[in-house]
């Protein structure tokens, strides 16, 4: 198992630009991990997916976002984070893969998947919502932080110095990061609340 | 106060479970009580979901969804051999013998630009898609006709696939999804020309998604049609943005300033 100093190591070389040490090591952890994960989701091609959407979010936290690592045990953690978004996705998820043998006559599968669009639809104007909500009740300097990059595209926290001659890049992040866990947090709350009333 | 004060503990225990910061117990004990409490998966799938659109709607998907193609394509590849150490020896004295003949038959027989072209065109893994959405959120019908172009691309399908592709049309949010889709398709027919356009649409396009990945295939498909300088033009850009495919491109990059 790799050290968090080693780790840490190779997250500062991809910053630099060379992602091999990184990509090494993520391949070992993959292949270590994946018989269980192919146990555990059933196929390889799912083990694949999952592993590489957890250590994606890994990269854009501490390669791309610039967070310090904290000291934990990164291969425990891939695996469970895996397992569990594979879990979430699998619970929720009642959409048909279309049917290539023909079984699900075509006007029924068009009628179903206007239905979810319209579903989707909705759910998603309820998440507009609370993220506008929970937006509104944030600090001013989350506001403007929010504004600043939904108004320019932009997200990383060197182009967003620019916009903030008042802050460090460092601080910077750290703001962001704050605001961003604040948001989701609240967002989600109100979100529950919406989804509570729609269904009462 | 109590159930309030519990879903205020289980928003702590979510975000830093998602922040990679739970200790190994605390991570341990998290993923136990998840198969238990109702709850708590709930509440963890509904953070998902707000998290998942926030994320895309302040651009973070974009580089989440480089990287995981990224590393799906780093799994593909083979494993590393293990070897013991009498193999390791044996192994040792004969890539001696074999790294001499090679310098002396890499200088008479060293692969063209072309050839090394071929080969990363052939080896380079297609990008597909397939359903990663987050929970509780549903396929609309030009997602399915991707996921469903993805599957018959892996069978060869393609002129089945290009024709559900060409279903989507170019106001769909999912146009420029399609057109990956369909220069790929190009690449794999070696309708070089076609692909160069396809994938400079989505160089021209606003959303920088797709640009490593146009940008590494159009470089294949210039090397293909002998178009150096725009070939060299674009694994530059691969070198300056470090994009995952950095290393392919600044090998290829030095074979072709080599050969010239």
């Amino acid at each position: 198992m790799a050290s968090i100093t080693e780790i840490q190591d190779w997250v500062n070389l991809a910053k630099e630009g060379n992602t091999r040490p990184l990509d090494r090591y993520f391949k070992t952890i993959y292949n270590k991990l994946e018989p269980k994960l192919i146990n555990k989701l059933g196929s390889k091609s799912v083990a694949e997916e999952y592993l590489a959407l957890t250590m994606a979010k890994f990269w854009e936290k501490f390669v791309h976002e610039n967070h310090p690592l904290p000291h934990v045990n990164f291969d425990a953690y891939f695996a469970i984070m895996a397992k569990n978004a594979y879990i979430d996705d699998t619970r929720k998820k009642d959409f048909k893969l279309l049917d290539l043998e023909g079984n699900l006559k075509k006007e029924e599968y068009e009628e179903e998947l206007e239905e979810d669009h319209l579903e989707q639809e909705h759910l998603d104007s309820l998440k507009e919502k609370a993220m506008l909500i929970a937006t509104d009740e944030l600090t001013d300097i989350c506001k403007d932080i929010f504004n600043v990059i939904l108004k320019l595209g932009i997200s990383k926290p060197s182009q967003l110095q620019h916009h903030f001659d008042n802050l460090d890049v460092r601080q910077i992040t750290a703001r962001k990061y704050d605001c961003m866990q604040q948001l989701k947090r609240r967002a989600t709350e109100i979100f529950n609340q919406l989804l509570d009333k729609h269904q009462n | 106060m109590k159930n309030g004060a519990n879903a205020e503990h289980n928003f702590d225990l979510i975000q830093r479970f998602k922040a990679f910061e739970l200790s190994e117990d605390e991570l341990k004990a998290f993923d136990e009580k998840l198969s238990k409490d109702a709850k708590l998966r709930l509440e963890l799938e509904r953070y998902q979901q707000v998290e998942s659109y926030i994320d895309n709607k302040l651009g973070r998907s974009d580089t989440q969804n480089t990287m995981s193609v990224h590393f799906k394509s780093l799994f593909k590849e083979n494993k590393p051999l293990v070897i013991n150490r009498l193999w390791f020896s044996v192994a040792a004295v004969l890539s001696g013998c074999c790294i001499a003949v090679y310098v002396i038959s890499s200088f008479l027989f060293s692969p063209s630009v072309n050839e090394i072209s071929d080969n990363y065109i052939k080896n380079t893994n297609k990008v597909l898609f397939s359903n990663t959405k987050a929970p509780g959120t549903k396929m609309t019908p030009s997602e399915a006709i991707l996921i469903q172009s993805s599957a018959l691309l892996t069978k060869d399908s393609l002129t089945s696939a290009l024709n559900l592709l060409n279903t989507i049309p170019d106001t769909d949010s999912l146009f420029l999804a399609a057109v990956l889709l369909k220069g790929q398709i190009a690449m794999e027919r070696q309708e070089w020309n076609t692909a160069i356009s396809l994938f400079q649409f989505i160089l021209e396009s606003p959303s920088p998604s797709y640009n490593d990945i146009a940008l590494w295939n159009q470089a294949l498909a210039y090397v293909k049609i002998n178009a150096i300088p725009q070939a060299k033009n674009n694994l530059s850009i691969i070198i300056q943005e470090r994009y995952p495919q950095a290393e392919k491109a600044k090998q290829l990059l030095d074979k072709i300033k080599n050969d010239i």
